[in-house]
């Protein structure tokens, strides 16, 4: 299978809220525009597991039944994304058979997630 | 107040805590309003997403206070098993192993997740340890 799936999207404020309250991480570089402008982001960046959610998207749209049970998943939080900003995430077949690669890029193209899913036996990519 | 956990707290192979969640029509609406897209399928089985959130969720719970400034640098996941609306899931978390390299203090946490005997998901979350 050569597919290969894309997504794009801005998480807002408010989602990245109620992924706190979901969570329990309340961190202030993700919630607090004073205190994340004294950090070496100078500004609110996105959970990295909420982030990961545009990832989840591109597999899932190349996932037989969107069923991940009996996978792998290997990945790295490389950079940040900035609440609001825009996020794309691109997946398709890895070299390895019967895995698929992923990654998410910020706003300013840098690579902020990259990943690697292991498909059970049976489960082509 | 507690002081913040520090790198020479954490002991590898040691079991840290456990955490319990309802999987509840609550808690899937507090999910939908952050991933209106991956929402139940019709198994009404809880997405990879919502699966992780969770795991640090139990994470987060069990291994406070954390220090400011930790970075979490990765994670290597297994979905082993599916999870329902309405069942509770179970979490335990372990230090699974440190290291200091090059002055940088990395900390390997595990996270477990059952619904009863039913293993869900493995999770290994690989923190960089401020303090």
């Amino acid at each position: 299978m050569d597919k290969q799936a894309s997504v794009e999207r801005r998480i807002t404020a408010e989602e990245v809220a109620a992924y706190a309250r979901l969570t329990g991480d309340f961190n202030p570089i993700h919630l607090d525009d004073a205190f994340a402008a004294g950090t070496p982001f100078g500004k609110r960046i996105l959970h990295g597991t909420l982030t990961l959610t545009l990832l989840w998207r591109a597999f899932a749209a190349l996932t037989p039944d969107r069923d991940l049970t009996g996978s792998q998943v290997s990945l790295r939080f490389t950079a940040p994304v900035g609440v609001g900003e825009r996020a794309a995430a691109a997946a398709g077949p890895a070299d390895e058979p019967g895995c698929l690669e992923g990654q998410v890029t910020n706003e300013a193209g840098k690579v902020a997630i990259r990943a690697t899913l292991h498909l059970p036996n049976g489960k082509a990519a | 107040m507690p002081q913040p956990l520090i790198f020479d707290d954490f002991r590898p192979g040691s079991r840290l805590g456990t955490h319990r969640i309802t999987l509840d029509a609550a808690l899937i609406a507090a999910w939908t309003a952050v991933e209106p897209e991956a929402p139940l399928d019709a198994e009404g089985r809880l997405p990879p997403g919502l699966l992780v959130a969770l795991a640090m969720r139990g994470y987060l719970a069990v291994v406070t206070p954390r220090p400011p400034g930790n970075v979490h640098a990765g994670m290597d996941l297994a979905f082993t098993g599916a999870a329902h609306q309405g069942e509770t899931l179970e979490l335990e978390i372990l230090c699974l192993d440190k290291e200091d390299r090059k002055g940088r203090r990395w900390v390997h946490f595990g996270v477990s997740q059952t619904v009863g005997a039913r293993p869900v998901l493995t999770a290994r979350l690989t923190l960089i340890w401020a303090q």
